[in-house]
């Protein structure tokens, strides 16, 4: 009896494994998704009413997902810019959200507060533009690994439970 | 102290590590700061009133100051958005709250010609904008032609206090009941912020920014019906073009101009239609004299 309990936990534990790499390739696809979304709304705000970078964060900031909490925290950030530049609170704000992405996804990402209120609304919008094509080129990345990888791994951590399990018993 | 507290506002744009060096000399010497200067690879220095430069220390050694110190003041400076400023950078200016002023050099980027960011900057200086109220009291008087003021052109080299004078005649122009349209393409006479002047230009001005002086000179003209046209630092033929057809529909000029005398007025082209048609019938100049600026007014003399 004891010896099935310690087997159906190990099963269990490589599924878990299994399926929070799962996860974990889902709110990447959903996160990078919601940062094009975002981007994309910045620059149709900058080219279209030159809105002001506090308010373009309150703007983004009021939604919901990754973006919107990112926002949330670069805003809050703003009081510190005397002491720092908004590339530095941008970058903060950015590696202090913990956001299910690669590390170049991230530098990526990081490259948007390089841009932010450094030029005139058109060119930002227009240096967002690329970016965001950079990021869309990772998100289309990120929904193939998800469809490829994302059952597999499911598959590999049940196989490697139940394999595991039936060994030590 | 009005303009110690001028100072301090005009110094909340730098960086903190500089600002805590600069509001730590001696109050009385701050009062008496016209500029804060800043170089990039160099230091962080302050004109006073009579121009002299003094470099800023902190303990005996100089300030170091970097290109990044120069990008956060911008970024201070502009709450980080220079969207919507493009036309003031292109001037090489941006207007600070209060009405404060940061010059901007460097490596520009151009975009049709025009620049519309800095690759990298070399050196900010932020004037600060005291009103120094009355100081054109005295002169008021002596502009004024059977009871309506007379049009009258300031002459004096930069940072003399040309745009000082000219926003504090307006202000006594509309105290006195005289309607003045002013045409503030760069912002500096009245600092509008949200539509309300940041600086005193009185109860009678309106104000037309964000434009050209000669496209908001004819503004003012058409929606306004001003007494008198007022306009800082006539520099391009069109400022001068629309000053002589609001001269010649009735309305009294008040304008200011670089040059340092008389003779120098008479060299420069922009000026001389309204020369020609014998606009102005004042002329008023500023000189410094050991810290101490003196005005000159003297009658134009009339063409033809």
């Amino acid at each position: 009896m004891l010896r099935l309990i310690g087997g159906l936990l190990i099963t269990g534990a490589c599924l878990w494994t299994g399926w929070s790499r799962r996860q974990w390739y889902r709110q990447r696809r959903r996160t990078l998704s919601q940062i094009c979304h975002g981007l994309a709304r910045m620059e149709a705000e900058l080219s279209g009413r030159e809105t002001d970078t506090r308010r373009l964060l309150e703007l983004l900031a009021a939604g919901t997902g990754e973006m919107a909490a990112l926002c949330r925290r670069c805003r809050a950030l703003l009081e510190r810019l005397d002491e720092r530049p908004l590339s530095a609170l941008w970058r903060q704000a950015a590696e202090s959200g913990h956001l299910p992405i690669r590390e170049e996804e991230l530098a990526l990402l990081g490259r948007v507060g390089d841009i932010l209120g450094r030029y005139g609304g058109q060119v930002q919008a227009m240096l967002l533009s690329h970016l965001r094509q950079e990021l869309e080129h990772c998100l289309a990345e990120a929904r193939e690994e998800e469809r490829r990888q994302g059952k597999t791994v499911l598959l590999l951590g049940l196989t490697a439970g139940v394999t595991l399990a039936l060994l030590l018993m | 102290m009005e303009r110690l507290e001028a100072v301090r506002e005009a110094a909340s744009v730098l960086p903190s590590d500089l600002r805590r060096v600069l509001l730590a000399q001696e109050r009385r010497e701050q009062s008496g700061w016209e500029e804060i200067r800043l170089r990039a690879g160099r230091g962080l220095s302050c004109t006073d009133r009579t121009g002299r430069e003094r470099s800023i220390s902190e303990q005996g050694r100089p300030i170091s100051v970097t290109e990044e110190h120069l990008r956060q003041t911008v970024e201070l400076a502009t709450h980080a958005s220079l969207q919507g400023l493009e036309g003031k950078l292109a001037a090489g200016f941006l207007p600070l709250e209060g009405g404060h002023r940061l010059g901007l050099c460097g490596t520009a980027s151009l975009r049709d010609g025009r620049i519309c960011a800095f690759r990298s900057l070399s050196s900010v200086n932020i004037r600060v904008a005291c009103p120094v109220p009355d100081v054109g009291a005295g002169l008021l008087p002596r502009l004024m032609e059977g009871g309506r003021f007379g049009s009258t052109l300031i002459l004096a080299p930069p940072g003399e206090g040309k745009t000082t004078l000219l926003r504090d005649l307006v202000r006594l122009l509309g105290c006195a009941g005289t309607r003045v349209g002013l045409a503030d393409e760069r912002g500096e006479v009245a600092a509008l912020r949200d539509g309300v002047p940041q600086l005193d230009v009185g109860p009678l001005a309106d104000v037309a920014d964000g434009c050209s002086k000669g496209d908001g000179l004819l503004l003012l003209l058409r929606s306004m019906g001003p007494q008198v046209l007022a306009v800082d630092e006539i520099t391009h033929p069109a400022d001068a073009e629309a000053l002589c057809q609001g001269a010649n529909c009735g309305a009294a000029v008040l304008a200011t101009a670089h040059g340092s005398g008389r003779k120098e007025l008479e060299r420069r082209a922009v000026l001389a239609p309204l020369l020609e048609q014998s606009v102005f019938q004042y002329l008023v100049t500023i000189r410094r004299q050991d810290g101490i600026r003196r005005y000159r007014v003297e009658p134009m003399p009339c063409s033809g």
